[in-house]
């Protein structure tokens, strides 16, 4: 089938001004946008720069977004006509490189009690099944930072809302008996800036509503 | 041009290469020991490598009926005698405590009660069901242990890669990093160096590796002369998915994932196994399958996509829901790969053999002490642990168990010793021969071309079956390749920031090298075990070959390749 790309270019060591590159391209309706961005790096555009690592899903870096939604490249299949964007709200490195230390680096900025030593004093901390499903739901999260890119308080106030991944973290801490403490002071904080509006949900990769579960988590600590 | 040799520095007592759960699990235990710790990393993410590719299973005697012994043994008999016994020692004995020990990172293990992890099946070749599978698939602890790096104060050098180490009078000082991000170069300075690249899956076409594993550790440890074991000993799974381009390759299952009832066909609707296994057919072990699979596609018999056919329709329903259950996000790649049918395993499906794991590497003590002063090796760059052949389950064990060992121990050292500096002028010389290497623009070669010839060339003749008349055609190619990447290798666009040229321009002369490596060990072995497999010597040789195939740099700056007594 018969593919056009148009895809966001910013280099800020070139000066010049953001602007769009269109591609035409012959692609198998099975392909992703991945097979495409490398297909456009080998052939025709060398200095296209983007990220990827393990093209099945799992670590987050892939994340685009693709006719104004946020996906994982690796994961997206292809449509004909597609403008392809890095994921807003987070800064850009270059084209579609989003600084992805920064906003991990953020969360903590605006948590730093998550950055506190974890309690490891009593040797083994034992937590019910029930605790250990939920755990292991809620880490399933691929850290690929889409959420924080549709969060519409986020996009709002960056300095001063953790985000759903921060919420997600919170979420996560708060079942574990090491860092319970921790998660005290920003748990009711975050819930009250989160207005519940399931943007981050809608764009989660995950199989399950995990960030839906994240704010149940914590609204029932 | 004097912009060129420009650099910044970073000291610590120790620095960490590597992205992935044996780097992470090295920094924290360097830096709970005291030391400072730098880790460099070619990704974004933490932990990512290899680590967050792993299904997640973790095997060590957790059972009551089991113990390490019992462990220790099955690892040596898969190892086909060629395993270091101590330190496989050390990985049966640490192992469960290992893996608990994880929680202390800021992380809970997937507990079945409150003292009993959920343990799946029976692996193969584990007399004991071993294998932990916490039903994340590793997302768990990889996310934790990125957090554990931020919030102790360990300085992350992201998006960066080694293009060399730096040596002073025998001893290893430092590394010299580009980075991908900016397009400077760093040089660190370091009391102990570790290791801990990951595998080579990278150099081959099929792989369940990502893009980022390309040896870069193997190259980097033979360039200043340390030993390597091991090296023809790869890893292959048997049934991955064929399409689409970006899941090509990557892991799917292995026979007994679907139960005993399971078929393998060709593209001629041949059941050909008991041409391979008679005894066992589908449920053989998974490098005879994945050889059975690469055989039937080699030699013509693959289907028009190049792949073989898996039929799981007798099966029985409970195997299929622990499927679903055990693996959900590779069961969401088979749905979406394949639709509903297949899903339900209501039809067969097309698979492709892919590389997986690499045995072989740096060669280790029980401190994971290289032949070289300063440096150290953890995880799959390696060798030693797994032998001829790894038992399942056991990669993650080796790093959950050595990363912080060998975290401790570097910090120990660098505690006693001095900060030796590097030279300026060897710094200078490598930024300068990298620049020139591909900074002009002339030349016809793009990285990712030399690359695809590699990968292409590994594949075939490095592959799941080996022949001496291919592999050291396998020599001359890549011979040529490193002659064209020296004479004609380019990056095309001249920008510094985020130029993925530049860095793959880095990783091509590593590739060619370990590959070397690894054709000149797999041309001495002549004989077929564990992971290597001789057409032209398919029996295994206990007379001559119960050794170890050792490499290292010669005086010639050539490999240097013999057959060594095991260690006992």
């Amino acid at each position: 089938m018969n593919v056009k790309c148009d895809i966001y270019r910013f280099d800020p060591e070139s000066g010049a001004k953001e602007r769009y590159e269109t591609y035409l391209l012959e692609a198998e309706p099975l392909e992703t946008v991945l097979d495409i961005l490398i297909r456009i790096y080998r052939n025709s555009q060398p200095s296209l720069s983007f990220r990827f690592a393990c093209g099945v899903v799992k670590c987050g870096e892939c994340a685009v977004t693709v006719n104004g939604i946020p996906c994982l490249a690796c994961d997206k299949k292809i449509e004909p006509e597609m403008k392809i964007d890095p994921l807003p709200q987070l800064p850009v490195i270059k084209d579609l490189v989003i600084d992805r230390r920064k906003a991990f680096e953020q969360i903590f900025k605006i948590l730093p009690e998550l950055a506190r030593k974890l309690d490891t004093s009593r040797r083994w901390q034992s937590v019910t099944p029930e605790t250990a499903d939920r755990y292991v739901q809620l880490t399933r999260c691929f850290e690929c930072l889409m959420c924080q890119s549709a969060c519409p308080v986020f996009g709002m106030m960056p300095e001063k809302f953790a985000g759903p991944l921060g919420m997600l973290w919170l979420a996560q801490m708060s079942l574990d008996p090491k860092s319970q403490a921790a998660v005290e002071p920003y748990a009711g904080p975050a819930l009250e800036m989160c207005t519940r509006c399931g943007a981050c949900s809608d764009v989660c990769p995950c199989s399950e509503k995990i960030l839906d579960l994240a704010i149940e988590t914590l609204e029932k600590r | 041009m004097s912009s060129r040799r420009t650099f910044t520095t970073h000291s610590a007592d120790v620095v960490i290469l590597g992205g992935g759960g044996a780097a992470a699990l090295a920094a924290l235990a360097a830096r709970e020991s005291g030391a400072t710790v730098a880790l460099i990393t070619k990704e974004s993410s933490l932990v990512g490598g290899a680590t967050i590719m792993s299904a997640g299973g973790t095997s060590a005697p957790y059972t009551e009926k089991d113990s390490p012994d019992t462990f220790l043994a099955d690892i040596l008999k898969t190892g086909g005698g060629l395993n270091n016994p101590r330190l496989v020692r050390i990985v049966a004995d640490g192992g469960v405590p290992a893996v608990l020990n994880l929680e202390k990172y800021g992380y809970l293990l997937d507990r079945k009660d409150a003292n009993t992890l959920r343990t799946i099946k029976q692996g193969e070749g584990h007399a004991y069901p071993r294998g932990m599978l916490d039903r994340r698939e590793a997302l768990g602890f990889c996310h934790a242990l990125g957090r554990a790096l931020m919030r102790n104060d360990i300085r992350l050098f992201t998006e960066m890669i080694v293009a060399r180490l730096l040596v002073k009078d025998g001893r290893v000082v430092g590394a010299l990093a580009f980075s991908l991000v900016t397009g400077d170069y760093v040089a660190f300075s370091a009391k102990s160096v570790i290791l801990a690249t990951g595998g080579l899956g990278a150099l081959y076409k099929l792989t369940t590796n990502s893009a980022i594993l390309t040896g870069d550790g193997y190259a980097m440890a033979f360039d200043v002369g340390a030993e390597l074991i091991d090296m023809e000993m790869v890893q292959f799974f048997p049934i991955n998915f064929p399409y689409p381009p970006t899941r090509k390759g990557k892991m799917l299952a292995v026979c007994s994932h679907f139960g005993s009832g399971v078929k393998l066909y060709n593209g001629l609707g041949e059941r050909y196994m008991a041409n391979y296994d008679p005894e066992r057919l589908e449920f053989t072990t998974r490098d005879i399958a994945a050889r059975a699979n690469f055989m039937e596609i080699k030699q013509g018999r693959g289907t028009k996509n190049g792949a073989i056919i898996v039929d799981p329709r007798d099966h029985d329903p409970n195997i299929l829901q622990r499927f679903k259950t055990s693996v959900p996000h590779i069961y969401a790649m088979f749905r979406e790969v394949y639709g509903e049918k297949v899903a339900e395993w209501q039809e067969p499906f097309e698979a492709i053999p892919s590389q997986h794991f690499f045995m072989g590497g740096v060669r280790i003590d029980e401190e994971c002490k290289t032949t070289i002063p300063g440096l150290f090796a953890v995880g799959e760059v390696s060798g030693g642990m797994h032998g001829a052949n790894r038992l399942s389950g056991t990669a993650l064990t080796e790093i959950f168990v050595f990363g912080p060992l060998v975290g401790k121990i570097a910090a120990l050292d660098a505690r006693g010793g001095d900060l030796i500096p590097f030279d300026r002028p060897d710094v200078e010389r490598e930024i300068d021969r990298l620049e020139e290497g591909v900074a002009h623009g002339r030349g016809s070669a793009r990285p990712f071309e030399l690359k695809d010839a590699i990968q292409s060339l590994v594949w075939d003749k490095l592959g799941p079956v080996r022949e001496e008349a291919e592999m050291k055609e396998a020599v001359a190619q890549l011979e040529s390749i490193r002659r064209t990447a020296s004479e004609q290798m380019a990056v095309r666009d001249q920008s510094r920031t985020y130029n993925r040229d530049r860095m793959e321009a880095i990783e091509v002369p590593f590739m060619i090298a370990t590959a070397l490596l690894m054709v000149r060990s797999a041309l001495l072995r002549e004989e077929s075990r564990g992971g290597h497999y001789r057409s032209d010597f398919p029996l295994q040789d206990d007379n001559k070959w119960l050794r170890n195939v050792v490499v290292m740099k010669g005086r010639s700056g050539d490999a240097v390749v013999e057959a060594r007594e095991r260690v006992r």
